[in-house]
C-alpha cells in the first residue's frame, strides 16, 4: 500500500474512534499515538482481525501442485451510486463492465472452460439485470457478495448498519441465483473491524480481501480462531491499480503486457511454491478490447503447466477446510 | 562532559534558527528573507563531510554491497492508530510471507544482509525475528521504536525516549545491541544527529549527500559517525508497490543494475534499500535475484553488512 493510501486509511480510522474499548488512549490532535502504546496494547490493537494458521494442504486434489482461483469483482457503478455520485459520463464508464467487459470475459472463461468466482455488489446487479442471469445459469462459476454497493465499511463504521447492507445483499443475490452465497469479498476492499464477526454471524465460511500472506489461512479474532477461510488477494494481481483508466482514476502502469508479465511471474513462483494463486480482476477493466487477449493468453500458459487445479473460491475453501479438519465450523 | 557540552551547544543553536526550518513562519517561502549567515546556519546543521570510500575493499574487492531490508510491517499505521483489518493484514504479510522467502533467498546464495527493523515489529512477530537470528550472517539495527516521524515529532526529549527504548528492546530480542541506525520515515529532526552520536552508534543510513561512505559533521565538526548513503532510487518504496509509480518490477531492477554497474566502476558502494512486503512478494524475488546472480558473476564484489561496512571504512581512514 502506498503512502498515501496508508495516510488515507489512517485519517479514516482517526475520524471514526475505532470503537472506543478497542482503542487505547490518544492525546487530542496526536497524529503518533501509536509510540506511546504498551507492548500489550499494540498486540490488542493489532490484533482485533490478524492472521492464523496456513492452511495450503499437503497435495491439491488430484495430486495438482497449485490452485488457481480466477476472480472478479462486479462493482461497475455500484461505488459511484454509493457515493451519490450521478455524473453520467462516470457511470457510463461502469456500465461498459456489464454491457462489454462482461460478455467478454465470459466468452474467454466459456472458450477456456475454467471455473471462476465472482463477487457481486447487489446494486451493479440492480442496475444491469442482465448480468447475474448470465452468471447463474454456467453451473462452472461462483457467486459470492461484495457489499450492498462497494461501500466502505470503515467508513461506515457501525456494526448494524454493515450487517444490515450485507443482510440486504445477500438476500438479493440469493433470490436471483436460487443459492446462498458462502463468500464474501469486503466492498471497496475494505474490512472493519466487525465484518468478519458478521460473517461468521451469517454462515459465510469464507473472505477474500486481506493479504498478510500469499496462501490460505484462517483468520483469528481478537486471538482467537474464527473458522473463517481467508483467500488473500494481493494489490499486484489486481488490475484495478495499475490498469484503470483515467475515466475511474489514475493508473500506475497502463501496459497490459508488463502487468501480465507480473502476474505471470507471480504465477511460476507460486506453482514453484505449491500454494494458492489468486487474481483479481474487473470486468470494466480488463474487459477492454486491448487487455482481454492477456487474459486469454495468461490462462494459456497456466494451462500449459502440468497437474494445476483451476478452481472456484469456494471449492478450494472446502478442499482446504476438510484437509485441516475444520469441520466444527 | 565534552558530549554534553557539545549537545547543548547544538541544542542552543538548534532552537535559534533550523527549527524555523521545520515550522515556517508566516509566509509560504519564509526562506527568501534569510540571510547568508542564516541561510548556512540551516543547511549546514546536519552535512557531509569528508568522503570515507577506502584506497580498496577488503580482498582487494572493487566494490561494497550491502542488501538492506526494513521490515516496517504494521509499524507504520500503527504508530498512526490504524487498525484497520486490511492495512493490519498488509503489514503482516512482511513478517508472515515476505521475510521469510527473502531469508531463504540469502541462504541460498549464503548472502549476509542488514534489517532495519522498527522496535515493536519484533515482538509483534517473535518468529520473524529469530528467523532473521538464525544464521547469524545478518545484521539487526536501528528503525526506531515504531517507525515515527522523527521530523514531525520535533522533540528531542520524545525522541530520545523512542530511541533508548528501541536499542534496549533491539539488544533484547537480538541478543547483540545495535550499532547502526536508518531513520525512521527516513526523516531527521534537526536534533536526531547529535542523540545517535549520544547513543554511540558507529553509523547511519539515512542521508543523500553522496553515493559513497562519508563522515557527517554537526554544524561544521566532525561526528565520526559513518555515513552509508541511501537514495530513493535505490529503494523500492516508491516504484514497486501496486499503487506506486512504476510497478514494473523488470524496469526497475534494471535501474538497480545500471547503478551497480556505475557503483563497480567507481569503486565506490552500492546499498540497496528494500521492503519485505514489498520486495518479499512473489513476482519481485525473480528480478532481485537476477541482480544478485548479475553483481555475484563480477569479480571483486563484497557482500557485506553495512555493519562490516562501516568498521572497514572507519578503520581504513583512522576516523575517531
Amino acid at each position: 500500500m502506498s503512502q498515501k493510501m496508508r495516510i488515507a486509511a489512517g485519517l479514516v480510522s482517526l475520524g471514526i474512534a475505532v470503537s472506543a474499548q478497542q482503542q487505547p488512549p490518544r492525546a487530542p490532535g496526536d497524529t503518533q499515538p501509536g509510540r506511546k502504546w504498551s507492548e500489550a496494547q499494540l498486540k490488542q490493537f493489532a490484533g482485533v482481525v490478524s492472521a492464523g494458521r496456513k492452511l495450503t494442504p499437503r497435495g491439491w486434489p488430484n495430486g495438482a501442485r497449485v490452485a488457481v482461483a480466477l476472480t472478479f469483482s462486479l462493482s461497475n457503478t455500484a461505488n459511484n451510486l454509493a457515493r451519490g455520485d450521478t455524473a453520467v459520463v462516470q457511470l457510463t464508464g461502469g456500465e461498459f463492465g456489464a454491457v462489454a467487459g462482461l460478455p467478454r470475459v465470459l466468452e474467454v472463461l466459456d472458450r477456456q472452460n475454467v471455473p471462476a468466482t465472482f463477487f457481486v455488489a447487489a446494486t451493479a446487479a440492480i442496475v444491469d439485470t442482465r448480468m447475474l442471469p448470465e452468471l447463474v445459469k454456467r453451473k462452472q462459476l461462483e457467486i459470492g457478495t461484495l457489499g450492498w454497493s462497494d461501500e466502505n465499511p470503515l467508513e461506515i463504521n457501525n456494526a448494524a448498519t454493515e450487517e444490515q447492507l450485507l443482510g440486504r445483499a445477500t438476500e438479493y443475490v440469493s433470490k436471483i441465483t436460487g443459492k446462498k452465497p458462502i463468500g464474501a469479498r469486503g466492498p471497496s476492499s475494505v474490512l472493519s473491524l466487525h465484518t468478519i464477526g458478521i460473517l461468521k454471524k451469517s454462515g459465510f465460511l469464507y473472505d477474500s480481501t486481506m493479504m498478510a500472506m500469499d496462501e490460505p489461512y484462517e483468520i483469528l479474532l481478537n486471538g482467537q480462531p474464527s473458522g473463517i477461510v481467508e483467500l488473500p488477494v494481493s494489490r499486484l494481481l489486481d488490475d484495478q491499480p495499475t490498469l484503470t483508466a483515467p475515466r475511474f482514476g489514475p493508473s500506475t502502469l497502463p501496459s497490459p503486457e508488463l502487468v501480465f508479465e507480473t502476474f505471470r511471474d507471480d504465477f511460476d513462483a507460486a506453482y514453484e511454491e505449491g500454494t494458492l494463486y489468486l487474481i483479481t480482476l474487473h470486468p470494466h477493466l480488463i474487459g477492454m478490447r486491448s487487455r482481454i487477449q492477456y487474459l486469454d493468453d495468461l490462462i494459456t500458459y497456466i494451462k500449459s503447466k502440468p497437474n494445476v487445479w483451476f478452481a472456484t473460491s469456494a471449492e478450494i475453501v472446502r478442499y482446504v477446510k476438510q484437509q485441516a479438519g475444520m469441520t466444527n465450523f | 562532559m565534552r558530549d554534553r557540552l557539545v549537545i547543548m551547544a547544538a541544542m542552543a543553536l538548534v532552537l535559534l534558527t533550523p527549527a524555523r526550518a521545520q515550522q515556517p513562519p508566516a509566509g509560504p517561502q519564509p526562506g527568501l528573507q534569510w540571510t547568508e549567515e542564516q541561510l548556512n546556519k540551516v543547511a549546514h546543521h546536519v552535512r557531509a563531510g569528508r568522503t570515507l570510500t577506502p584506497k580498496s575493499w577488503p580482498n582487494g574487492a572493487r566494490v561494497a554491497v550491502c542488501l538492506s531490508f526494513d521490515p516496517d510491517n504494521q509499524s507504520i499505521a500503527l504508530n498512526r492508530g490504524n487498525n484497520a483489518p486490511v492495512t493490519m493484514s498488509d503489514g503482516e504479510y512482511g513478517a508472515l510471507s515476505g521475510v521469510p522467502r527473502i531469508l531463504r533467498f540469502l541462504d541460498r546464495y549464503n548472502l549476509p544482509a542488514t534489517f532495519y527493523i522498527p522496535a515493536t515489529s519484533t515482538f509483534m512477530h517473535p518468529a520473524m525475528m529469530e528467523a532473521i537470528k538464525k544464521s547469524g550472517r545478518h545484521e539487526v539495527a536501528m528503525h526506531g521504536w515504531i517507525h515515527e516521524d522523527p521530523m514531525a515529532l520535533n522533540d528531542a526529549e520524545e525522541e530520545w525516549r523512542l530511541i533508548s527504548q528501541a536499542m534496549d528492546q533491539l539488544e533484547k530480542s537480538s541478543g547483540k545491541r545495535p550499532t547502526g541506525n536508518r531513520n525512521p520515515s527516513w526523516t531527521m529532526s534537526v536534533y536526531t544527529m547529535e542523540l545517535l552520536k549520544k547513543a554511540g552508534l558507529l553509523y547511519d543510513s539515512s542521508l543523500q549527500a553522496m553515493d559513497q561512505p562519508h563522515d557527517v559533521l554537526i554544524d561544521g565538526r566532525s561526528t565520526g559517525i559513518v555515513e552509508l548513503p541511501v537514495n530513493w532510487i535505490l529503494d523500492d518504496a516508491p516504484f514497486l508497490p501496486a499503487n506506486a509509480s512504476l510497478p514494473s518490477p523488470r524496469l526497475i531492477m534494471k535501474t538497480f543494475k545500471d547503478d551497480f554497474d556505475v557503483a563497480y566502476r567507481e569503486g565506490t558502494l552500492f546499498m540497496l534499500t528494500m521492503h519485505p512486503h514489498i520486495s518479499g512478494q512473489r513476482s519481485r524475488m525473480k528480478y532481485l535475484e537476477e541482480l544478485v546472480l548479475y553483481m555475484k558473476s563480477k569479480p571483486g564484489v563484497w557482500f557485506a553488512t553495512a555493519e562490516d561496512i562501516a568498521r572497514y571504512v572507519k578503520q581504513e581512514s583512522g576516523t575517531r
